[in-house]
Order: C-alpha cells, then structure tokens, then sequence
C-alpha cells in the first residue's frame, strides 16, 4: 500500500555519532539553535532539488509537540530561511525512537490533512529531520497522494 | 506553562478558565500566605527545600495538582527562570548574562517568543515560559546522626591537626578561612572534625569541586567516615540527583540545582578548570549556600586573587606547609632542553629527555610524563615504542580509555604514561617520577607546575621522587613554581613540621 508514494529522498548526512548528537540537543535538550547549523547545507540540497510547489515539515503530535515546545523539522526550516506550508496533522504515538524497526514499519498511518491548500497536481517536498526505515515519510506520502498530490519526493538531515 | 495572574497566585493553564488571560511568569512576587495546617508534602519539602528547580523537573516526579495545591496553601512559590529586563536576559538559575549564550524562538507552549539559556541547558531548559519552583514553607529539620557521627580512626599530622583545629573554629564563628595545604598533605582527614561538628549542630554541609572525579574519589571516604550520616554524590549523570543529604559531595555544576542549602559549604580546588574561568561557577557557589554560611577554600595552590584576600587580612588563612609523611615536598629540577618541538618533527626524541627516562626505566622506575598538547603527545608515543619494549601508553581529556589506563598505571601494568595537564590533579602512583617536557609553554602556569611536581613522592615509601621540567627557556611560572615549593618547604622546617628537621637536633 505504501509502495512507492515516495518517488524520492535525498539527505544530508550519513546518520553517524556527530550527527547523533547534534540531533539529540536539538530534540531532547530542546536547543533550538543547533537548527541553524544546517541552513546552508539544507539551501544547497534544495536547489538541487527537482521542482517543488510546496515544503511540507513533518508534524509532531499534540502532545509530543507541547513537551517538546517546537517541532524540530520546522526549526529547521525557519532557521533555513525556507518559507513552508503546515498541511499535516499527526496523532501521537509510541516515540519512533522508542520502536523497534519491525514496528515501525507496521504501524498504522498517524498522518492526516489539515490545512485548506488545493493538493490536487501539487508537487511536494517533504521535510524531516533523519530518515530510518523511511516508513514516516511514505505515510505522509500515501496522506498527501491520497489527496492527489503529484508528486512527493522528502529531503532529511540525516540517514 | 502559562498561567492565570491572580495576584499573589498563579493559576497554571490546565486549571483555568477558557475565558481567562494567559500569561508567563515574568516577575518574582512576595510569597503566598501560609497556612499553617495545610497538610503538605513531606517528600515534595525534602525535594524542594534549598533548591531552585525548574516546573519541568517537578512535574516529572509530582503531578501539576499536588505542585498547585501546595502554591495555593503558601508553600510554594515560583519565579522566572530567565528575567528579561530592557530586553537584556538573565538567567536566573545559572546567573549568566551573555547575550550570545541566549536564543529566542517561536514557542508551542506559550504561543511567545520564547527565550532560553544555553549555558545551563544540559541540566534542563531554563526559559521564558518555565519558572523556578521554590519551596517557602517551614524548612525541614535536618536530623541528628546517630553517636558516633564520625567514625574514622586514624590520627592526624600535627599540621593536618592545625587546619582541623581552624576549620572547626570558623564554622562555629561563621567566617571564611583558607586552607592553604599542599600537595600530599592529606586535605580530606583535615575536614572530618569540621564536618563533625556540623552535623552535630544539625548544619548542612557542602563539599563543592570542579571536578567529578574528585567527587566519585570522596563520596566512599566520607561515607565510611561518617557512617551514620547520609551522604549525596552529585555530578553530571549521577543517581541521587535529587536527594537529600546530610553532607552534599557536588560538583560545581550541580549547585546550578541549590539555593540558599548549605550552612557550611567547602570549595575544593577553588583554582580548578572550569570553576576559576567560570564566573557562573562562583555564582553558583555563592547562591547555594546559606547567607550566613560559613566558607571554606581548600587548595595546594590558590589563586592570584584569593591570596591576596588573604594578604590583606580578608580571608583568614591557615597555611599546611607538609605532607602527611612529613617529609619535604620534592623540589623540581629545571633542565634546559632546546628546540625540543624540531628534534620531534625531525622524528627524534630530544636527548636530555631521553636520557632520563632511559635510567628510570632501567632502574624500574614508573614514569609519568606531562606533553603541552595532543599531538605532540602522540608524535612522542610512536618514538618511544618504536625505541623501546616497555609498556607505555598515553592519556588526555577526550581519551575514551583514560579511566582504564589511569587503573593500568596504578596497578603497576605501565612503565611509563604520557599525559596532558588532565592528570595534573587528583592522581596517586606510587613511586613515580615526573618529567615535563615543554615546561616553558603557555599551559604550564604555575599552579600548573606545582600541582605536577606535587604528583610525585606522595607515598612514605617513596618520599623523594624526582621531578625535572624540560624547557626550552625559563618562565615566569617555572620560577615562580620552584619558589613556591621552596617557600613551602621553608614554612614546614620553620614550624617543625618536617622529618629531617627532627632528625638534625
């Protein structure tokens, strides 16, 4: 089902420990400004990118999101300069990080739409902050094609 | 959080009102009146009293009802953790007010803009939106130790006894004192008749370093010293975090966490990376201690300012001139060993150095050698295996296996450890003897110098060990080491304090 509705991901790093680490201050000590270390790296792979009409951040759960007191992935994006569009909503779950890799992958979709933007024939940029089983992403695709989106291909800082 | 204003209360979000105005703890107010029969918390008093923690800490331990209902009933009260005056912030946990150690950024918790401290983030978020929680009701009463409060037995040098004699004396006079004692001379036993007589006045005591190696080093020693008193060992990742104790063992980081605590509060190492450049360090030493509290300096080797306190007779002093052993400290040999950084790019280990270490090998000697900075340290590690066949390894701070080389060096398993000026502190091998290559370098101050040569001789099987400093041209801090080892010998022979003094009547 999930086959495919990602056409493509493109990240900035290899997922190592300076990266480890790096993502660990931004997300768990909350240090909003580790998110400025990667704007210039984030403008250049975006320019190479394949035409875009929208960047989509992947959201945070209410919950998680009011513990965290941002959502990473925007941080992100407004350090970068990069204007996006919020069109996801996301139900909380179990942390990712907490699952194992099985798990993840069989999880049931937490994404749906909000926002009014007209979907259909847009090609979307999906943002994230690290991409492991990619199971994520290819949810927030199959939410966004579902909605006829024309294409959706992801960008994340780490893999 | 955001809470409701409702002067002198404040209502968090999750209780108020749908129609009522948010806002963020933006100033501290004067306490909530007390109810003197409300039934509170024992267990939230012992967590909060003389501390400053942030709600987010709180609320992992105590549900935000039980926290409201105690603020209600006046034993409780909040204040901004970062304070935004002429929009210069402040952080009012760790004291700092470096505009470049702050962010601000759009905030899902209270829909602001929101600032936080990133000098004290790792002990959690200190920000616009998150206040320090503070307890104000009645303190708890720290309980009496059971007879004996300490425990150990041993005696005292007769200068270790003199330190203890003034240590109690301020404590019972609230006043200050340096003790200024050597290297070697046995600082932790100086404390134990202080600490007693604290305890027995029910005071809380503080032993603040660094360090959290000093820390991990201390906690057993005086667990076992005062074996009917409880004893907290805090530093970064430590288990009792949040206890209560009789005798507080922090580093200074974790005082971050304190506020008006400790009657009696003992800074070890004052001239200590990081607490001598770190002007929130000291703050956070004055700010955890007691007003009144009594303030004890201990260190081999104070620096510029603090002898100058004492000096002008504003901080009393106390001045323990010998070792434990009573034998005098060694006196380090300054020997001249050229462009030594050339003969080591040239792939050759200078010859003056090479000498020494060859006789100390022969002669089974363990060898510690201190190296200005990594690389060279690294380039000097390959010459000597490639030279010879035993065991030698090399340490500094990043060094994932120091702890473990450190052990190898003690057991007798290395002939010979290089090091950065990591180890100059705090480390025992017995029979050592010290070289330091590059003497001459910037890194090598003269606390430095003094603490290195204070490496060697420490045990009373070994009293002499050699301690010779390679340079490549005289500095002021190897002058000013050598006079101040001198000096001290001269005290410890004037006052009687030393062996050989006694043999020569």
């Amino acid at each position: 089902m999930y086959h495919n509705v990602l056409d493509q991901n493109r990240s900035l790093y290899m997922y190592n420990e300076a990266l480890k680490e790096l993502i660990k201050r931004l997300k768990y000590q909350r240090d909003w400004k580790i998110a400025s270390c990667f704007a210039d790296e984030m403008n250049k792979m975006i320019r190479e990118f394949p035409a875009y009409d929208l960047i989509v951040p992947i959201p945070l759960g209410n919950r998680r999101l009011h513990e965290r007191g941002f959502n990473q992935t925007e941080a992100l994006l407004y350090e970068a300069n990069l204007p996006f569009t919020s069109l996801l909503a996301r139900k909380d779950g179990e942390k990712q990080s907490k699952k194992s890799k099985k798990e993840r992958i069989h999880t049931e979709n937490p994404f749906s739409l909000v926002g009014k933007e007209e979907l259909p024939g847009k090609k979307i940029l999906l943002i994230d902050d690290l991409y492991t089983t990619g199971t994520t992403l290819r949810h927030a695709a199959y939410t966004l094609k579902n909605a006829e989106a024309k294409a959706v291909n992801s960008m994340t800082i780490g893999r | 959080m955001r809470f409701v204003d409702q002067s002198p209360y404040w209502i968090p979000q999750d209780f108020a009102h749908e129609n009522h105005r948010l806002t963020r703890i933006s100033e501290t107010r004067e306490l909530p009146p007390l109810n003197i029969d409300f039934p509170f918390s024992e267990s939230l008093r012992s967590l909060l009293s003389g501390r400053q923690l942030l709600l987010d800490e709180v609320t992992t331990l105590y549900p935000l009802d039980v926290i409201h209902q105690h603020h209600l009933a006046g034993f409780i009260t909040y204040e901004p953790s970062i304070l935004s005056s002429n929009s210069k912030p402040r952080c009012l946990r760790c004291h700092q007010q470096d505009p470049t150690l702050f962010f601000s950024h759009p905030c899902a918790r209270c829909k602001e803009e929101c600032t936080y401290c990133r000098k004290c983030i790792n002990m959690g978020k200190a920000s616009s939106c998150t206040p320090i929680v503070l307890w104000c009701g009645p303190e708890a009463p720290l309980s009496l130790p059971t007879e004996p409060i300490l425990s150990w037995e041993g005696t005292l040098s007769k200068p270790q006894h003199e330190a203890s004699m003034n240590l109690v004396a301020a404590i019972k006079n609230k006043t200050s004192l340096l003790i200024w004692a050597v290297c070697g001379a046995g600082k932790t036993e100086m404390l134990f008749s202080g600490i007693e007589y604290a305890l027995s006045k029910r005071l809380r005591v503080c032993i603040a370093t660094p360090r959290t190696d000093v820390v991990l080093e201390l906690v057993p020693r005086l667990k076992q010293a005062f074996s009917s008193s409880t004893v907290a060992g805090l530093y970064g990742g430590s288990e009792d975090r949040f206890g209560s104790a009789m005798i507080t063992i922090s580093t200074t980081h974790q005082l971050y966490r304190y506020r008006h605590a400790f009657d009696v509060m003992i800074v070890d190492e004052v001239d200590a990376f990081p607490y001598s450049m770190d002007e929130s360090l000291q703050k956070a030493v004055e700010h955890s201690r007691k007003k009144d509290a009594t303030l004890i300096y201990l260190s081999a080797t104070p620096n510029k300012s603090i002898q100058a306190a004492a000096k002008r007779g504003e901080l009393p002093m106390v001045a323990i001139s010998a070792r434990y052993h009573a034998h005098p400290l060694p006196e380090p040999v300054p020997k001249w060993i050229g462009n030594w950084k050339k003969s080591i790019d040239r792939k050759r280990i200078p010859i003056p150095l090479q000498k020494w270490i060859i006789h100390r090998l022969t002669n089974q000697i363990p060898i510690l050698v201190f190296v200005p900075n990594i690389p060279y340290m690294e380039r000097l590690e390959k010459l000597l295996s490639t030279s010879t066949t035993a065991k030698i390894a090399a340490v500094h701070a990043e060094d994932p296996g120091r702890k473990e080389r450190v052990q190898q060096m003690r057991d007798n398993q290395l002939a010979l450890l290089l090091t950065t000026t990591i180890l100059e502190r705090g480390v025992t091998f017995k029979g050592v003897e010290v070289a330091v290559l590059g003497a001459e370098e910037e890194i090598f101050t003269e606390s430095a110098l003094v603490q290195i040569a204070g490496r060697a001789g420490r045990n009373k099987d070994f009293p002499k060990g050699n301690v010779t400093f390679f340079h490549h041209g005289y500095t002021k801090a190897i002058l000013e080491a050598q006079a101040h080892i001198r000096q001290m010998n001269l005290d410890a022979k004037k006052k009687g304090w030393l062996l050989t003094a006694k043999k020569g009547t």
